[in-house]
Parts: C-alpha cells; sequence; structure tokens
C-alpha cells in the first residue's frame, strides 16, 4: 500500500505501511539519530556525532518495546512536550528522509532514498532503553541506550 | 463565595470568625492538600497555617506565604471547588455507590487517604526520594567508587554525579501503577507495598486504571517503561555519573600506579579509563553511557 502522509502536530499511532514520498535526500545513518523526550526536555541528537544538535525538521519515531506499537510525530517539537510523548525516547530522522514504512512486522526507513531499508528496533535495558539500527541482511548498524531517570524491566535478548 | 474581612494565616489579624471560614473551607481541600482536617475553632494555630501553606503549594501549586487575604488569591482558589477535587468527590460517589449495590453495607475497597492517584502522589511521593549520594550506595561498593572519585577528582576529571541508590518503595509504587494503568495487572491483585500506604484499587478497575494512569503520567512519576522491581541501583551498586576532562588524563590505578589516557573520548566511555575503574572494582556498562556498577550490569 502506497499513501502521501502529512504528519501534524501532536502524535498519533500508526499500525499500516506507509510509504512517503522523497524530498531532500539525507545519506545513510547521518539522516538518523534518537529524540530523548524522557528528561522533560527534548534532546535529539544525530546518531554519528552525540555532540551535533539533530533534525531541525523531520520526525520522531517511537517504537513501543512492549508490544510494538509505534507513534510517529514532528520535528521541531513544542517547547512544551505534548504529554503522549513526554517520557519517550525513540528515532529522530531527517525531514530529508527518503521513506518511512511502517507495518506489523516493525519500521524500516530508506534514508538516503537507494531503495535499501534500514530497520529500527527498541528494546529495553535494565537502565533504559536500546535503539537500534539494522540493515537488510540484519546487521547492526547502530546501536544507543538512553537511561532513564528509572530501572526498567528488561527485553533486550543479549 | 465565602468571604473574610481581615487576613487570616501568617501575620494575619486573625479575627475569629475569619478564621473559621477559612478553617473551613480548608477542611474541603484536605485531601487533595495532604493536611489533617482541621478543628473550626476560629484559632488560627500551627496546623492552620500548615493547612494554608499546603493548600498554596499542592491544590494551587504555587508559592506558599501562609496567608489569606480578603480578595485574593487564596480565598477566591479556597471558594472554587477545582475538577480533580470534583473528580474526587465523584470517585467517592461511585464507589460508594457501588459499595451500596453489591451489599449495602460493605465499605469501599479503600480508605481515601491511601488510594492511589494525582492526590496520592502529591501528597506522598517525596516521602520515598532517591538519591545521588555516594554516601547512600551499599557498603563495599561505596568504598570502592570512593576510592575510585578520589582518584578522578585528583587527575582533574569533572565529575557530576546523576543517580546512585533508586529508592525501593518508589520503585515498586512505580511499578505496579503502571502495571495497574496498562491494564496487566488487576488493582486488587497488587500486592502490599511495605512501608508504603497505598490502595490501588478503587473498587471499580475502570476508576483504578484512570488513578494509576495520573500517577504515571506527565503530571505523576511521568514513566513509559515498566519500570523494574529490582536492580543494581535500588540495591546500591551501581552510580550514574557524567565524567569529562580535556588533554592527556594522568590518574592513579588503585595499586598507586600512574596511568596515562590520551585517548579520546575524553568521557565516561573511553575505555582506558573503564580499566582503570576496574582496578577499583567499579566496573563500566559499556552499553550505557553514565553507568558503572559493582559488576559491570
Amino acid at each position: 500500500m502506497e499513501n502521501n502522509a502529512t504528519f501534524t502536530a501532536g502524535a498519533f499511532v500508526c499500525a499500516m505501511a506507509v510509504i512517503l514520498p522523497a524530498s531532500v535526500l539525507a545519506q545513510d545513518m547521518s539522516g538518523i539519530g534518537y529524540a530523548d523526550l524522557s528528561q522533560g526536555v527534548a534532546d535529539i541528537r544525530y546518531a554519528q556525532d552525540r555532540a551535533q544538535e539533530g533534525p531541525v525538521s523531520g520526525l520522531m519515531v517511537f517504537i513501543d518495546p512492549d508490544d510494538g506499537t509505534v507513534q510517529i510525530a514532528p520535528i521541531p517539537v513544542d517547547d512544551v512536550l505534548n504529554p503522549a510523548l513526554s517520557g519517550l525516547v525513540g528515532f529522530a530522522i531527517d525531514g530529508g528522509y527518503a521513506a518511512l514504512n511502517v507495518s506489523d512486522t516493525g519500521v524500516d526507513v530508506d534514508v538516503d532514498g537507494d531503495g535499501s531499508f534500514v530497520s529500527l528496533g527498541t528494546c529495553l535495558t535494565s537502565e533504559g532503553v536500546r535503539l537500534s539500527v539494522s540493515s537488510p541482511e540484519d546487521t547492526l548498524i547502530w546501536s544507543e541506550v538512553r537511561s532513564l531517570p528509572y530501572d526498567t524491566e528488561a527485553t533486550c535478548t543479549d | 463565595m465565602k468571604k473574610i474581612s481581615k487576613s487570616v494565616g501568617k501575620g494575619g489579624k486573625n479575627a475569629s470568625e475569619d478564621v473559621k471560614v477559612i478553617q473551613e473551607l480548608l477542611n474541603g481541600f484536605a485531601q487533595m492538600g495532604g493536611y489533617a482536617k482541621l478543628k473550626v475553632d476560629g484559632v488560627s494555630g500551627k496546623k492552620t497555617i500548615a493547612a494554608i501553606n499546603a493548600f498554596q503549594i499542592k491544590v494551587m501549586g504555587g508559592k506558599a506565604d501562609g496567608r489569606v487575604d480578603p480578595g485574593k488569591n487564596t480565598i477566591k482558589a479556597l471558594n472554587v471547588k477545582p475538577a480533580a477535587a470534583k473528580k474526587e468527590a465523584d470517585v467517592k460517589k461511585k464507589e460508594e455507590a457501588t459499595a451500596k449495590k453489591a451489599g449495602g453495607d460493605k465499605k469501599p475497597a479503600a480508605n481515601a487517604k491511601n488510594l492511589s492517584g494525582k492526590a496520592w502522589f502529591s501528597a506522598n511521593q517525596s516521602k520515598y526520594p532517591n538519591s545521588n549520594a555516594i554516601s547512600d550506595l551499599d557498603g563495599s561498593f561505596k568504598s570502592k567508587v570512593t576510592d575510585f572519585q578520589k582518584a578522578l577528582k585528583a587527575a582533574g576529571v569533572s565529575i557530576k554525579v546523576s543517580s546512585t541508590l533508586r529508592n525501593e518503595k518508589r520503585a515498586a509504587i512505580m511499578h505496579w501503577a503502571f502495571k495497574v494503568a496498562k491494564g496487566k495487572t488487576k488493582p486488587k491483585d497488587v500486592p502490599k507495598i511495605a512501608g508504603v500506604d497505598i490502595n490501588f484499587d478503587h473498587g471499580d478497575d475502570k476508576v483504578s486504571i484512570a488513578k494509576a494512569k495520573e500517577m504515571v503520567g506527565p503530571n505523576g512519576f511521568n514513566i513509559k517503561y515498566q519500570p523494574s522491581l529490582t536492580s543494581l541501583h535500588i540495591s546500591g551498586k551501581a552510580i550514574d555519573w557524567t565524567l569529562g576532562w580535556s588533554g592527556d588524563l594522568t590518574i592513579k590505578n588503585k595499586k598507586g600506579e600512574d596511568v596515562v589516557i590520551k585517548s579520546s573520548p575524553k568521557d565516561g566511555t573511553n575505555t582506558e579509563l573503564h580499566v582503570v575503574g576496574k582496578t577499583y572494582g567499579v566496573i563500566k556498562l559499556v552499553k550505557d553511557k553514565p553507568h558503572w556498577s559493582i559488576n559491570g550490569k
């Protein structure tokens, strides 16, 4: 199923395949990062350089490690966090993403528009949320644990 | 609207009739404010002033001056029944109706004071604080961290501790509130948390879930993921701290030998620093930037 989608302010739950049209193409992992809303503010950084602020515009993708529910919300983030989003940790994807595919089996993104998708995954460690990006061959490309201000029941299998 | 002619409370004129008006009004918010109902005696004593303070902080959400002045915000607020107070009253009515329907004289599942929800959170959560003090860590780990910290400081490393001992009771409250809010545990099945007077069972599962959601929501603990009942932090055997330095770092290991670290990053993720930490028995969990513990988990 192909579908143009417009993302409006606030979060919504998406459980069906959505293919977004390409606009400005980003390259590889440079277009992906983390969006950490667990500390009461939006901390958005690129994956490859923690010191560099993340996308100015784009999407945040939050995958519930428990049931796989996906929430998507726009970047920039309001100064006052949406209560539905406050406390979440997820991915930040540059506004230049080529395609985002959200399905029952997971979330895949083609950042550089070459037709090759990477998979986004989330699980819990005992300390917080682990974000991971894997290649189509299931090779881990990047992962990051974002600590939470409380301990969590681990769901990560390694 | 009930009025007063002169100020009541700390530094006020405290005319007896005015004080009685305020005491009656304050009693309507006792549960929300987390204070005991006052004797309406027209005397503005410590309890009355404390109740005014609690009302101003917990119900009005502002600063407390312990005083109610005619025509000002506090007297206005005391005359308004906020939505939250109304909701509490509605819940109580519903509980009473449920109890009546079930068996006439059956009591609600719990007394109003220990029922879970926003009011419980406001009144009680501060009793179960977490710590960022190294002195609160478990005995043997505390001494290891203290020694390592001394070496880090002596080497000029900047240190910011964000978490050490996490409160076991707080963790349990969060754990069960989240379970109930998510519908994973029936409110009646929540076990008693030792040393914590809280009841998640409002006598109606929908109400109980709504109240649990208040506790885990942004105006409560603000948790989005399942909190754990146990962890190394909860047992005082882990520390989260942010470390940083510039230039080359010369630091002593446990044997007192100088270790020179020239590599980057110049922060707690540096693997050479992890080796030094290990000599002290403070072991890095590599996948988690600020986390060090007694066993690296």
